[in-house]
């Protein structure tokens, strides 16, 4: 059963993970997204409206969820990152390879632009 | 005044979560924003997961211990570990670029904790690394 808070909309997988994805989360983040993954839709959105923290190992979790979304078709993106979070992603370049959004349904859209 | 946080770690990356949870408390404690006192848990997050990760790799029993202190509008931490000797100021670290495809992480870590941190003083002593390092809390 899945501990990542999550909902299909407008037919992509929203992921919202809540606090931190630090090198102690991570891997149950990676492991309940590939399930999620596998049975659902290929567009993701990680909503990080209620994640406070991200460790270059949460980086490589989104970075292999985003290939698997890939590999099935879709993509992933990011929205409502709050300022320590973005932080991290603007370090290592990941703003600018999955983009970042001011809403969920921004994001969305984005997705299924591509 | 002077507050102190001392902690003893176990070779287990799982020892993180509860050093952030422990940094989280003490910031409460000492008036610190809590956007500050994640950001300097990040660096260190990163620090000790190299440690574990790579410095301890392949060892059960090993010492690593973080020294964390509040000082008139600083944050201080040492950490020591007696794992390979690893000095986060002068390591390599990859440029962050290419596409998902042939992105790598390698060496984030370190950038993340050289932006992070205002002053790093690494020394290899005694077997052990011995990491010092500062950031300055912004005016509340």
């Amino acid at each position: 059963m899945s501990n990542l808070n999550h909902e299909v909309i407008g037919g992509a997988l929203v992921l919202k993970p809540s606090r931190r994805i630090d090198s102690s989360s991570a891997k149950a983040f990676e492991d309940d997204a590939n399930a999620l993954l596998d049975a659902g839709p290929k567009l993701v959105v990680v909503d990080a409206a209620d994640l406070d923290y991200i460790s270059s190992a949460g980086l490589r979790v989104i970075l292999t969820t985003a290939k698997k979304a890939k590999a099935g078709g879709g993509g992933l993106t990011i929205a409502c990152a709050k300022a320590n979070v973005k932080e991290v992603l603007a370090v290592s370049g990941f703003d600018n390879i999955f983009g970042l959004h001011d809403s969920v349904d921004v994001a969305i859209a984005a997705l299924a632009r591509k | 005044m002077v507050s102190q946080l001392d902690m003893s770690l176990a070779n287990d990356v799982q020892e993180v979560g509860r050093v952030i949870d422990a940094l989280e408390a003490f910031g409460e404690e000492n008036g610190i924003a809590p956007e500050e006192a994640l950001r300097f848990g990040l660096a260190l997050d990163e620090l000790i997961t190299n440690i574990i990760s790579h410095g301890l790799a392949g060892r059960g029993e090993a010492t690593i211990s973080l020294l964390i202190e509040h000082d008139k509008g600083v944050l201080r931490a040492e950490l020591h570990d007696d794992g390979l000797p690893f000095d986060p100021l002068t390591a390599d670290i990859e440029h962050p670029d290419g596409d998902i495809d042939d992105r790598k992480i390698g060496g984030l870590g370190v950038t993340i904790v050289r932006k992070i941190m205002d002053r790093l003083d690494y020394r290899r002593e005694d077997g052990f690394n011995r990491l010092k390092m500062e950031m300055k809390l912004k005016a509340a």
